[in-house]
């Protein structure tokens, strides 16, 4: 096993590095950069001056190739916004603020969407079935900055009851409450389906029969058993979950004006702030790369059945 | 039974979700908490409330700072303002604080710990701000500005011409590279274009101290009789920071130092806080004891929500609301803004556009009385004649109505005239940046439906991000055939406006008449003479189509009724109950006279937090 992850883990390398070359090459090409000449243009030397500043002056992969030399080493570069922060400076200050989004969102959303799902599986085709399934699709389908506009009106304006936004844990915790909620409602969604059908598939199977009919207590019968067996979708399904979660919201966080990192991945595209794309696309793409390794492995744990080879 | 054992246990399981304390916070968090709680347990103010004597009809109602507050103003504990920044283009996570370290990624809560050397009234005029003379030589080349003996820094240096030299200094420093940088050349200061190449060093450009430390002089390569105006973004950093930490000394606690109305108590990229600064002379002390500006993405849902005591009316929906609610509409007032004009533009260089009457054709068919009260009615709008809207010093558009009023049969002749067939779908790019540009697409869409109606020309409207819109237009040469922009003024002199289309500049009208007048009516000392180039000039570019002039846009704003000051009372230009433009910030008078009324207890009976 370990010389699977060690070949997994070095596989990873190889995809940060072409990750970060499509990614690099993409944005640098498109067109629009990250200085705007909003209202006059700049003389020939200030634009100079710019480009010569940020090293945009040379080719785009002359500009990622010492991107890359500098990330090796730790160096993720400045952001264009905050010339004197190095990126690393501003994710240690905010992605403690997605994380903990993430996690309270998850917090919730994983043992309440797996319990419901399991409830409404035991009863298929009751009142609490339908009433589970019509929530879970809601979550699923209803975007999630609809929610958030449509409970901030609701919740802040109409009512008064909760902040239009922030995020101040001790100072006033009613501000976590609507983007934790939303911020769960997708893979509440997601999981009471995955935990439903799992369950209700497991349920047709003849060993449950059999361990039911040798006089198994029930609720023997659904942790060893069933659960144990949903293990495998579940853990398929909580693999992308888990990093896009501890990333924090793009929109939530800008919607509910939370200091965290995720507001930046549509910031930095749109601003064409390259560097903190780039530290942005790596971080993901080594959390997503991590989290499926780790689910990886977890599938040998539920079912010892599997086994790592490559 | 076994199923209801299972339902008890799930059912257990979801209370115990339901009651489920928060995961700990990461190290992460916790520091970056423990940075922004500091300040918050920092003492605020030398004067605190309590130590005002108790007696509260003989106590003079003062602020935290000491100031006495008008006789309807609330409690010094009630005067706390929540507002949303002005910087609507501000990057998040931007951290520079001082319009002069950059204009494009400054943070919310900017330009507060500076005053520049002068400020605007509501009526764009000019008054003393840092500097309280300024006076030129006799050809306006020279000129000499006396700052205020009684501002200094908040870490108790004096504040000198040095502060602003290097300030100026620094702009000029390829190194620095300014992003506002066309703004400065406009000053035409001594060296500074060449500083800019290179040529010369920054340190030799034409900003030097005068007699005392207390002056400094510009010296001009030309005459420059609104050099003053100009000042508007001259806010000085201090030499003494700039030099150790940088031009981002402003946002970090351990490290800002302000000589402005403000001081620096709390920053993030989504919420700033400001403290009323007690080291400014009584003039320039505010009333207000604390700033806290947020950016929220519905300014005005957090209006609504009583978070925010100023919102911008921005998009379609917003304006909705507001005319769904009366009480809400009573609140929005219209204010000029920036005196933003849209109009569209053409690729002189190229045919069809090369050709004089196929842009008076087009120039006839914008059917703005009509396109406004159907699209854009006012008070976000008003239709557009000319490059200087009503109010603007030397606006003259009454008289230019006629070079671009919406004539179809006109349009028909002329284009007739022309000799010129357009045979290709011709394409017109939209710039959009924010929300108050959306309702400019159906105005395109109306517009191209009238060329094609009446010249049998198709015009393809095309939405284009700002960024990619702004790189095409300003590549040379312009990447955009036909498109529709807007310009707001950076300062209010005509030069401004009029300066979009000289040669060289954003478009490539490129007419030598036109620039002539504009060179000449820049160092035309008699003000008359000036005016009337500058006239001529703006009518040869509206007869001959530099751009079709549409629509003046009006920011709209809502602010608390509790909310006023003296800068709150209608101007002459600016009849609006607001700031007005540049917004609330040193460069603008309401920075010191706004205040909270006492009636503030009938919509909030606590000062936000």
């Amino acid at each position: 096993m370990f010389r699977y992850i060690f070949l997994r883990l070095f596989g990873l390398v190889l995809v940060l590095l072409v990750v970060s070359f499509i990614t690099f090459a993409i944005l640098y090409n498109v067109p629009g950069g990250p200085f705007d000449q909003w209202e006059q243009p700049l003389s020939a030397a200030a634009l100079a001056n710019v480009k010569a500043k940020y090293n945009l002056d040379k080719p785009f992969y002359v500009v990622w190739a010492s991107y890359i030399s500098h990330a090796v080493r730790g160096d993720f570069g400045t952001s264009y916004k905050a010339e004197n922060k190095q990126i690393l400076e501003i994710f240690q200050q905010q992605w403690g603020t997605s994380l903990q989004l993430g996690a309270l969102a998850l917090l919730w959303s994983v043992p309440l969407g797996v319990t419901l799902g399991v409830m409404a599986a035991l009863r298929p085709n009751s009142a609490t079935d339908y009433l589970v399934r019509f929530v879970a699709i809601l979550g699923t389908t209803i975007p999630n900055f609809a929610i958030a506009v449509f409970m901030t009106f609701l919740l802040s304006v109409a009512w008064k009851l909760l902040p239009t936004g922030g995020w101040l844990p001790t100072k006033d915790p009613r501000t976590l409450v609507m983007p934790v909620f939303i911020f769960g409602i997708l893979p509440f969604g997601v999981l009471v389906r995955y935990a439903r059908n799992g369950i209700l598939e497991v349920f047709t199977q003849d060993y449950m029969r059999t361990a039911r009919a040798k006089g198994m207590p029930f609720v023997r019968v659904l942790f060893k058993h069933g659960l144990r067996n949903v293990l495998i979708p579940l853990i398929t399904v909580l693999a992308p979950i888990i990093p896009n979660a501890l990333t924090g919201s793009a929109i939530l966080e800008k919607i509910f004006r939370i200091n965290g990192i995720g507001r930046y991945f549509i910031d930095s595209i749109g601003q064409r702030d390259y560097p903190m794309v780039m530290a942005l696309v790596l971080i993901v793409t080594v959390l997503w790369g991590i989290s499926y390794l780790a689910g990886d492995v977890l599938y040998t744990v539920a079912d010892p059945r599997v086994r790592l080879r490559r | 039974m076994y199923r209801k054992t299972i339902y008890l246990i799930l059912a257990g399981t979801l209370i115990l979700a339901a009651c489920a304390s928060p995961a700990p916070a990461p190290t992460a968090v916790a520091a970056a908490d423990e940075a922004t709680a500091a300040p918050a347990a920092a003492p605020t103010a030398t004067v605190a409330p309590t130590e005002v004597p108790v007696e509260p009809t003989a106590a003079p109602n003062v602020n935290s700072i000491g100031k006495l507050l008008p006789d309807d103003a609330a409690p010094s504990e009630q005067q706390v303002l929540a507002i949303t920044g002005d910087t609507q283009a501000a990057a998040e996570g931007a951290v520079f604080m001082d319009l002069t370290a950059s204009v494009y990624n400054r943070s919310i809560g900017d330009s507060m710990f500076s005053f520049p050397l002068i400020r605007v009234d509501k009526d764009f005029h000019v008054v003393p701000g840092l500097a309280e003379t300024y006076t030129p030589n006799a050809d306006n080349t020279v000129w000499t500005f006396k700052l205020r003996d009684d501002v200094n820094w908040s870490d108790g240096t004096q504040l000198t011409a040095a502060d602003v030299i290097a300030t100026f200094q620094h702009m000029a420093d390829p190194a620095t590279a300014y992003d506002f940088s066309w703004y400065t050349e406009e000053m035409k200061i001594k060296g500074y274009s060449e500083a800019l190449k290179g040529e010369v060093k920054p340190t030799e450009i034409g900003v030097r101290q005068g007699a005392t430390p207390k002056e400094v002089v510009f010296e001009l390569t030309t005459s420059l009789p609104f050099l003053p105006m100009l000042m508007l973004y001259s806010g000085p950093m201090q030499k003494a920071a700039l030099e150790k930490y940088g031009p981002t000394y402003g946002h970090d606690l351990k490290t800002t130092v302000s000589a402005g109305p403000y001081m620096l108590e709390e920053w993030s990229p989504t919420r700033v806080v400001l403290k009323a600064n007690p080291n400014m002379p009584d003039d320039l002390k505010p009333y207000l004891n604390k700033v806290i500006f947020i950016s929220p993405k519905s300014e005005l849902q957090a209006f609504q929500a009583n978070e925010v005591e100023r919102a911008r009316v921005g998009s379609g929906a917003d304006v909705q609301t507001i005319a769904a609610d009366p009480e809400l509409f009573k609140l929005a007032a219209q204010d000029p803004g920036d005196m933003r004009v849209h109009y569209f533009f053409f690729d002189n260089s190229k045919p069809p556009f090369d050709n004089l009457k196929v842009r008076q054709a087009f120039a006839h068919l914008f059917d703005r009385e009509t396109i406004m009260q159907t699209i854009l009615p006012a008070p976000a709008a008003d239709p557009a004649y000319a490059m200087l809207s009503p109010g603007f010093p030397g606006s003259n558009e009454e008289a230019l109505k006629p070079f671009q009023m919406y004539d179809p049969e006109l349009a028909k002749k002329l284009f007739a005239e022309s000799g010129v067939k357009i045979t290709d779908k011709l394409t017109m790019n939209v710039r959009m940046g924010n929300p108050i540009e959306e309702p400019l697409i159906a105005m395109a869409g109306v517009y191209a439906e009238a060329i094609k109606a009446n010249l049998g020309v198709e015009v393809e409207v095309q939405r284009t991000e700002a960024k990619v819109f702004m790189d095409a237009l300003n590549a040379k040469p312009t990447e955009l055939q036909f498109g529709f922009v807007s310009y707001g003024l950076d300062f209010m002199d005509q030069s401004n406006m009029l300066s979009v289309f000289r040669n060289g500049g954003r478009h490539n009208w490129n007419n030598d008449v036109y620039d002539g007048l504009l060179k000449s009516a820049l160092a035309e000392p008699d003000k008359a003479k000036r005016d009337q180039m500058y006239r001529d000039a703006e009518k040869l570019l509206v007869d001959e189509v530099g751009g079709i002039f549409a629509l003046q846009q009006f920011d709209v704003w809502v602010w608390k009724p509790y909310i006023t000051g003296a800068t709150f009372q209608p101007g002459k230009i600016n009849t609006a109950r607001g700031l007005g433009w540049p917004g609330f910030s040193s460069l603008n008078l309401g920075v010191i006279d706004t205040y909270v009324t006492k009636n503030v207890t009938d919509y909030r009976p606590e000062p936000p937090q």
